[in-house]
């Protein structure tokens, strides 16, 4: 018996263990699954994203150097019945991020002059319950 | 639904500090349209339309489609894409708040 120990072998065994999982999984994933709980990251590409007041807009991006991010969530889902579930989703995201403005900001009845260093801190927390 | 969204600014002068912020906490009503093949076999993949309204937000939109792939009879991989549009309603000053993203995920899965 020959057996390889190059990177290229590990990545095989580790695709024969999935298929064998995978295997394992279809035989004796009959019954239904009642419940499911999905913790992922999640990177968000804002691709507008301002303020408009009137005549006056920020745009969070140029003017105050908002930059995509990662973030984490959890969902929770309850099959009750066939027809019937209940679904749980926390989304918290967090963002913030500072630089020099070029031009005057004004937010509400604040105005930030040209050459102040602005930061900007968003915060969502999303906690959502769904029937379906 | 709760949004926090503020400013500040460090002006030139060390003394000098401005800052504004807006503040928004609701909670709103959803309503949608969802697409789900099974959560028995291996492979499960979803879909869904959500439109949240109601106090401040306005116009808000998110539509998500997923996958969930099980390893193991209780454990599995996800992924997906999301787009969110958020529209948020400012009384004073009147104005808008637009926040609009295309959004990738993944993570694992547990299934009982």
């Amino acid at each position: 018996m020959i057996i390889s120990q190059g990177p290229g072998s590990a990545v095989c065994q580790l695709l024969i263990l999935l298929a064998s999982l995978s295997s394992v999984a279809r035989a004796q994933s009959r019954s239904p699954r009642h419940f499911l709980f999905d913790g992922r990251v999640r990177h968000s590409s804002i691709f507008q994203s301002k303020l408009e007041q009137g005549q006056n807009t920020v745009e969070f991006d140029k003017d105050l150097g908002f930059v995509s991010d990662w973030s984490s969530e959890l969902r929770a889902l309850w099959k009750i019945t066939p027809g019937n579930r209940l679904r749980f989703d926390y989304k918290p995201l967090e963002n913030s991020g500072e630089k020099v403005n070029e031009r005057d900001l004004q937010i509400d009845e604040t105005v930030f002059p040209a050459g102040s260093r602005v930061g900007y801190l968003i915060g969502i927390e999303e906690l959502r319950f769904s029937y379906s | 639904m709760s949004l926090d969204v503020s400013a500040s600014a460090q002006g030139t002068s060390p003394d000098e500090l401005l800052a504004a912020s807006i503040n928004t906490g609701v909670w709103a009503g959803t309503i949608g349209a969802e697409f789900d093949s099974t959560l028995s076999e291996p492979l499960n993949f979803y879909g869904f339309v959500n439109w949240i309204g109601g106090g401040p937000l306005d116009g808000t939109w998110e539509v998500e489609v997923g996958l969930r792939y099980f390893l193991t009879p209780w454990l599995g991989i996800n992924g997906g894409y999301i787009y969110s549009g958020l529209k948020i309603v400012i009384d004073d000053p009147a104005g808008f708040l637009r926040v609009q993203s295309n959004n990738i995920f993944f993570g694992a899965t547990l299934g009982f």
